[in-house]
């Protein structure tokens, strides 16, 4: 369906790239939002540009923050030997709330998926290895546990393993096509507890 | 009063919106459930709608949007699905246009994902469609085999899910290589391990699937035809594999076909071995069916096909199927129609379509078990 107002027509072009918005969901956002007061839209607005201005990526773990180092990375209190390596950042705001784990974590920003275009360079891979040293003993690897997350894991695996360095993976006790984010965290504990070794 | 039935039934069902029926409601019999009435007027729209409710889609429409009746806004589906155990489910589908969006319900509430709905009511569909399962290419006998499975085994559906992921990202690699010559070491690898490991599962499965089924298509044809014919049915796996494998055995061999095809797989730019490639070889009397037999033996074996596949379900399933006819009879002579019957009569619930009530002359007794309906132009009465 073509809209008779180009700037409504463009909103609903740039809503359709957001992930998992159809065309149809872009065109409810949209007219959704031509109906809110000015200020509310303003707010909005402003929030999208403040996440790109003033977001940066942190140097060691390549998560998202204001500050770099993040808060993890600089926390005297984190035991630097083990890394956890995630998709993306909410993988990491999961595993923080089952307050089970105090090790780093690496956040690769993304899974492999060559339908999507993204290969091992589109994702923070060499990052990963620079800071595999002799003062890691492990890394965790906990992709989300679908298709893509699993070619990660071994890709990963792959890599990680002629380095020395213990290498396992978080537990399948997952739900199945689920995502890290939306695993409950008892689920994320008892994933976390029961790693295994590859 | 019937009581607690032994077979899983639908027992009522009311369509709103779907295709031409504007509103429709049935309340089935737990035996054979006949719908008749001239051509077009809305009887293979009923057994879409039941197979909604089971499979959460049509088994043969290619999008929901297909099935909201013209100039509606959105189809509602619901119905009452009666377990062994007697515990009654509601289940409900809806379907809107604009957004296009399908909510699927069980009791209230929706499933994780539409995937986990199949296989919880099972059923078994013969449709005039289903001929391209003996005519047709290896594709329509996979799809056989896997909408069986699938309805068997949550885990080889998931199998069957993350295979074709698997195997579209692997594709586009090799794709991708051929047109830009470029796959730099280590990209592909993870790709193929998961697709041994998915492929082998599947492929241990399906010929699993064909030894079992053997013996279900043998009792199968007996029942409609007793003439000495033989049917048969062989696995044709998509790699190299030695009869006694087990699944690692499987996962071996796809691996080092992968392994050996690989200058090939790179040059065409698409994954060469793998269940993708499976084909189930149909014969009868050791002759292929695809190449040699008459339209009355194509149409015999198919049924017994789906005989088959309903008692192979039946026995691994604790729930049982229900059985959908759309269409059977035409083509087929008395003499079989009426064995087909026989049959359906000591079976769960029975689903038939045909614009020829005449079929069932008395081999049916019609009543509270086994009821008849007359559908006319979008709308369906219960005859006497
Ligand atoms: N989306 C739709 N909205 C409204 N009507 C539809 C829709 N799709 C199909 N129909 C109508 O449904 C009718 C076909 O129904 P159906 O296929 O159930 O017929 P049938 O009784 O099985 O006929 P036959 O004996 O020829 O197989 C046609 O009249 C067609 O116009
Ligand atoms: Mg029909
Ligand atoms: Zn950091």
């Amino acid at each position: 369906m073509l809209y008779t107002s180009e700037a409504l027509q463009q909103l609903i072009e740039e809503f359709s790239r957001l992930p998992g918005i159809g065309r149809k969901s872009a065109q409810r956002i949209a007219l959704f939002i031509l109906k809110r007061p000015r200020e509310e839209v303003v707010r909005m607005a402003k929030a999208l540009v403040n996440v790109k201005d003033r977001i940066r990526y942190c140097s060691v773990c390549c998560n998202i923050t204001e500050q770099d180092p993040c808060a993890i990375c600089a926390s005297p209190k984190r035991d630097r030997t083990i890394i956890c390596v995630v998709e993306e950042p909410n993988d990491v705001i999961a595993l923080e709330r089952t307050d089970e784990f105090r090790g780093m974590y690496h956040v690769l920003g993304g899974s492999l998926s060559p339908l999507d275009g993204i290969g091992p360079e589109e994702l923070k891979v060499k990052e990963l290895l620079m800071r595999v040293n002799t003062d890691v003993a492990e890394v965790i690897l906990a992709m989300n546990p679908n298709v893509e997350g699993e070619a990660t894991t071994i890709y990963l695996t792959r890599l990680l393993k002629p380095l020395g360095v213990r290498v396992s993976r978080i537990a399948r006790g997952l739900p199945v096509g689920g995502d890290l984010e939306f695993a409950d965290e008892a689920t994320l504990s008892r994933a976390l507890e029961g790693r295994i070794s590859l | 009063m019937a009581g607690t039935p032994q077979n899983m039934i639908l027992s009522r069902i009311r369509l709103c919106n779907f295709r031409n029926h504007t509103a429709t409601s049935i309340e089935f019999g737990d035996g054979i459930n006949a719908f008749l009435g001239e051509n077009g007027q809305g009887k293979t729209n009923i057994l879409e709608a039941v197979s909604y409710l089971s499979l959460t889609k049509s088994f043969y429409a290619s999008g929901d949007a297909e099935v909201i009746g013209i100039g509606g806004e959105a189809f509602d589906l619901e119905g009452t699905l009666v377990s062994d155990a007697g515990v009654h489910h509601q289940v409900r589908v809806a379907c809107t246009r604009m957004p296009q969006e399908k909510k699927f319900l069980v009791n209230g509430t929706p499933p994780g994902r539409l995937a986990d709905v199949i296989g919880r009511f099972p059923v078994v569909v013969l449709s005039p469609e289903n001929g391209s399962i003996t005519f047709g290419g290896p594709a329509e006998r996979r799809k056989f085999m896997d909408l069986t499975l699938s309805q068997v085994s949550g885990a080889y559906l998931e199998d069957i899910l993350e295979y074709r992921k698997a195997l579209r990202q692997r594709n586009r690699i090799l794709a991708d290589n051929r047109t830009r010559g470029t796959l730099p070491p280590g990209v592909i690898e993870p790709w193929t391990e998961s697709l041994v490991a998915y492929g082998s599962r599947i492929a241990h499965r399906r010929a699993l699937f064909a030894a079992e089924f053997r013996s279900h298509i043998l009792n199968a044809y007996r029942s409609i035809m007793p003439e000495a014919e033989n049917p048969g049915i062989n696995y044709l796996c998509g790699f190299e594999t030695k009869e006694g494998d087990d699944v690692r055995g499987y996962a071996a061999r796809l691996s080092a076909d992968l392994e050996a095809r690989n200058p090939e797989e790179r040059r065409r730019g698409l994954t060469l071995a793998g269940p993708h490639r499976d084909d189930l070889r149909l014969t009868i009397n050791a002759m292929d069916v695809q190449r040699f037999a008459s339209q009355g033996q194509h149409k015999t074996l198919l049924v017994a096909l789906k005989i088959a596949e309903y008692s192979y379900m039946r026995e691994r399933h604790n729930e049982t199927p229900m059985f959908l006819l759309d269409d059977v009879f035409s083509e087929l002579d008395k003499a079989r129609v009426h064995r087909i019957l026989a049959f359906a009569g000591g079976l769960g619930q029975v689903m038939i379509t045909t614009t020829e009530g005449t079929v069932f002359g008395r081999s049916v007794a019609w009543g509270n078990h086994n009821r008849r309906f007359a559908v006319e132009r979008g709308t369906c009465s219960q005859e006497a």
